[in-house]
């Protein structure tokens, strides 16, 4: 048998979490899952995010740049889960189809009130976009679907 | 830096360093020995055919090491775990498996070489270092080594290493070398940078080549030859076996031994699809034609690889190099993605091969707990192959080193030796769960979806699938207990009661195969000279995913004779925990007999399930409704004061109700709450707050009055549980009322129903407690917070109460002050 590894615990917690914060900060916006985009985001907003969804993250320079190790795991969760689409055609993004509700008992959940969880996603969201407009000179359109 | 390694490794480790140490000296004391006793070492090339790479040449200082335990018993590890027991070819060991990858290591260090002198010849004044003899030997014992890492029953085995607390036994002892396995992965992030985090056979691995007699082999005649010393060549293999980027050691062609186009990979999949016998085709010569050294620099970076070219900017001449591919090999790369894919889905995902993995994982969980305390480095590295570990498990062989009397983990030991497997008694999967009518299908998804979540949720870790397995055991036993008493002669009954009780809870095992993933962690290659992370049109990694996920299916395994019985403990436990009930789809995937109708009136006697909860599994056969902000209908003037109330209340609900409500009941709660949100808004705005309330009768005429004029069905206590003063509201939700002419933070619960054994009842899921006290002097709640939810008293069941405490005879400060 192949398997590489175990999974890291927790990492459903993870996946909610961020897929609520994600969607309580954006309407309809893809959530980036290649690239290292989100990985970057992440790390630069790492002191913002609720320690639920910190703990645990680790980052290191890969053979393909910055990467967050725990990353794929977690949006493996998200999308075991159902709180991902399935892969859009471009493979690059995908669609988190958690809803507002859904969304803010996941915040409270984790003891954030949905106006504090609301504020951190919109800071990973600009983390997303800063990254993403300091890659956009290089990626084109389709990449950062 | 080099040198450190070693000392780094084992100096955060000292009890796993003794561990490994002692077992490596007794696979390699022969060699040691003669080593030590300076006596000639006449080891000769040898060359070995491969079904997979035809002749392997094996250099002098290999087939030392080869012939050794420390390889040898390898040999007894299979590839592919319990696999051979669904595809009998399928019997090739982990000792195949790491002389393939030399001989994979050896077709891709030539094909490198090719590449180099390639280009060496185009570019005369920018020479690439040509791969040399040290660096292939290297690499090539960091091959050999990758592996013996691995335990019993392959990776089988590591979720049962991982695990803190085994099964909740509170008599376990936790060996000390286990807690350390964390540290070692920690402490190999921090050397090197990575592709990924180690696994803890990896990190057995290297602590292995780290140990007291590797060092001394690698630092002996026998290791003439190779123009690395001990240090060196340490540090090489360790960041081959780990795929290390960067660090101590580390150069590119430690990813020809760990990444994701490794020698590794290129040889299992192979080898796994030829022994397995299926036709799955990987074209692994052109995968190795478009192997790359990649020369990275700055300007041929693509400018996402931000990283990269800060690390091409501080290396020597601005260059490094990398393993990758060349575009052309994209499609080749993708092949082989796929493939892997197909493998997981028939070879490893296959539900014989999944139940025969999960009962070596139980039966080794089991004896641990059984005997007190967890099994040692020893015991789990004890060097004898998988068959052998079954048999000392099932006591028909015994060994010195490794005690075991758990009955339970024999049985499951004999049965996987004998074939015997478990049989698929439940089917779960996420697009099975099925939803009741009237939901757009936006509603369906959203519910199918959330159910599902928090299914997977649970079922994360050996532990929880235990617990749930016991749970769907002690049902079914209670069950043939009911349906005995119900009729004493019912002879399949009888027998299954005798099965069960022989068998014990761990036998019933429930399984979610895991998913794998990985980022993209290669670089490519374009026609234009530009390196970056390959953008495939078509991303076969994410399309595995996918492919996995729409078929990824849990399922409960139990011995054949008791699967009905299991099953239908099963889908109640499922009803009961999730709110969940599969589509008759789920069943297809049983080849059991479905459990007989006549069953299920004896469980409604016995109060096990109720009439409505068997409704639901047998006629209606649909989910619950997971209760949503929405659902609450909380006022929006409310929802202005305090925003989150209505998520608040409705997460507090769900933790009491787990699974939900009927859609009915839904329906009806969202009608009461909706006529107490009047009733509330009239009691403070129409002065109630600050006027007498004589009793609870008061209290009551008042509260029915209200919801009978909002056209809400209101009948009076009696008629339900004999009180005097409770209401039964819309058919469905009782209203209790309280009344405290002193004030008092909290009026007392509600009560349960006395005595309940239910495992699921869906009748009276709900009590709404209303409740009056005098308001203390001063203060008294807004109306916002005078809404809470909380479990009914006494009971751990899926019912909650939801409280409203109102406050009465409050002074008003002025007269307060005139006091």
């Amino acid at each position: 048998m192949q398997l590489e590894g175990t999974h890291m615990s927790g990492r459903y917690d993870k996946a909610e979490l961020l897929t609520a914060l994600w969607r309580l900060s954006t309407d309809d916006e893809r959530l980036p899952t290649s690239h290292g985009i989100l990985d970057r985001a992440l790390n630069e907003c790492l002191d913002a995010l609720p320690n639920p969804l910190k703990e645990g993250l680790s980052f290191g320079v890969t053979g393909v740049g910055l990467r967050c190790f725990e990353l794929p795991d977690i949006l493996l969760a998200a999308q075991e889960a159902m709180l991902t689409s399935e892969p859009n055609p471009t493979y690059l993004s995908s669609i988190v189809t958690l809803d507002e509700g859904r969304a803010r008992q996941i915040a409270i959940a984790n003891g954030l009130t949905s106006a504090q969880a609301r504020d951190i996603g919109s800071r990973l969201l600009e983390k997303v976009h800063q990254v993403k407009e300091r890659l956009s000179d290089q990626l084109s359109e389709r990449s950062v679907a | 830096m080099v040198s450190d390694i070693r000392k780094t490794l084992r100096g955060v480790a000292k009890n796993l360093v003794k561990e490994v140490d002692d077992v490596c000296e007794q696979w390699l004391t022969n060699l040691v020995s003669k080593i030590d006793d300076d006596a000639p070492l006449d080891f000769q090339p040898k060359q070995v055919n491969d079904p997979v790479w035809g002749t392997i040449e094996l250099l002098p200082w290999e087939v030392a090491i080869l012939d050794t335990p420390f390889m040898q018993r390898l040999r007894g590890v299979r590839q592919l775990g319990l696999a051979q027991l669904v595809f009998p070819g399928a019997n090739h060991g982990r000792l195949e498996h790491s002389i393939g990858v030399i001989g994979a290591i050896e077709e891709a260090t030539r094909a490198l070489t090719r590449q180099i002198e390639r280009w060496n010849l185009k570019n005369p004044d920018n020479h690439i270092r040509p791969v040399d003899e040290s660096d292939r030997q290297a690499v090539r014992l960091a091959g050999l080594f990758h592996d013996v890492g691995h335990g019993p029953f392959s990776h089988a085995l590591e979720p049962v290493l991982e695990i803190n607390s085994p099964l909740g036994s509170k008599n376990q002892t936790q060996a000390d070398w286990r807690a350390e396995l964390p540290h070692i992965r920690a402490k190999l992030s921090e050397l090197y940078s990575l592709n990924k985090r180690p696994s803890s056979s990896v990190a057995i691995a290297v602590m292995m080549v780290l140990s007291e007699p590797v060092h001394k082999i690698l630092s002996s005649k026998v290791m003439a030859e190779i123009k690395l010393n001990a240090e060196e060549l340490e540090s090489r293999i360790v960041a081959g076996i780990v795929g290390a980027v960067e660090g101590p050691g580390a150069t590119y062609l430690s990813a020809l031994v760990s990444s994701q186009l490794d020698a590794d990979r290129m040889d299992y999949l192979a080898r796994d699809a030829h022994h397995a016998g299926l036709k799955i085709g990987f074209d692994t010569d052109r995968l190795l034609a478009k192997l790359e050294i990649l020369r990275v620099r700055e300007e041929n970076l693509h400018g996402t690889e931000i990283e990269l070219r800060t690390r091409a900017s501080r290396s020597k001449e601005g260059t490094f190099l990398q393993l990758g591919i060349a575009a052309s090999g994209f499609g080749s790369f993708e092949q082989m993605l796929i493939g892997r894919t197909f493998l997981y889905d028939r070879l490893y995902h296959h539900h014989k091969v999944r139940a025969a993995e999960a009962m070596a994982q139980r039966l080794m969980l089991v004896a641990e707990r059984d005997r007190g305390n967890r099994l040692s480095f020893k015991e789990i590295f004890l060097g004898v192959g998988d068959d052998t570990m079954l048999r000392i498990f099932s006591r028909e062989v015994q060994h010195q080193v490794l005690k075991t009397d758990s009955p339970a983990a024999a049985n499951l030991a004999s049965r996987i030796l004998d074939r015997n497997l478990l049989h698929r008694a439940y089917a779960f999967r996420g697009r099975f769960i099925a939803m009741p009518n009237g939901l757009g299908a936006k509603e369906e998804s959203q519910t199918q979806n959330e159910h599902w979540g928090r299914i997977v949720k649970t079922l994360e870790g050996l532990g929880n699938r235990y617990d749930l397995g016991k749970e769907i055991y002690d049902l079914a036993v209670r069950s043939c207990d009911a349906i005995l008493a119900e009729d004493p002669d019912e002879q399949d009954i009888k027998k299954m009661q005798q099965i069960l009780k022989e068998m014990g809870p761990e036998h019933v095992i429930v399984d979610l195969p895991d998913s794998k993933t990985e980022g993209i962690r290669l670089l490519a290659r374009y026609p234009n000279g530009a390196l970056r992370v390959p953008e495939f049109s078509f991303n076969p990694q994410k399309w595995a995913e996918a492919y996995e996920l729409q078929k990824r299916t849990g399922y409960v395994f139990c011995p054949k004779d008791v699967a009905p019985l299991i099953g239908m403990a099963a889908k109640t436990v499922f009803l009961k925990k999730f709110g969940v009930v599969m589509a008759p789809e789920a069943d297809g995937y049983i080849k059991a007999d479905p459990a007989p109708e006549a069953w299920t009136k004896p469980l409604i006697a016995a109060d096990i399930i109720d009439e409505q909860a068997a409704e639901l599994l047998r006629e209606k056969r649909h989910s619950l409704l997971p209760v949503r902000p929405e659902d609450l209908n909380v006022p929006s003037t409310w929802l202005e004061t305090d925003p989150d109330l209505a998520t608040r209340l409705s997460v507090d609900i769900q933790k009491c109700l787990h699974g939900g409500l009927t859609a009915a009941d839904m329906k009806a709660l969202g009608t009461v709450l909706n006529g107490l949100f009047v009733f509330v808004d009239a009691w403070y705005e129409g002065g109630r707050v600050t006027q007498d309330l004589l009793s609870e009768k008061e209290l009551q005429d008042l509260l029915a009055s209200s919801l009978r004029g909002q056209a809400i069905k209101v009948a009076e206590g009696t008629e339900v549980s004999g009180g005097e003063l409770d209401l039964f509201v819309e058919n469905a939700i009782l209203i209790e009322n309280k009344f405290s002419s002193k004030p008092k933070a909290k009026i007392s619960d509600a009560p349960g129903v006395q005595g309940r054994r239910y495992a699921i009842a869906l009748n009276s899921q709900v009590v709404i407690v209303v409740s009056a006290s005098r308001a203390k002097a001063g203060a008294f709640k807004d109306k916002v917070a005078c809404v809470t939810a909380c479990p009914v008293s006494g009971e751990a069941l899926n019912r909650v109460e939801i409280r409203i405490d109102l406050p009465f005879g409050a002074v008003v400060p002025s007269a307060e002050r005139s006091k």
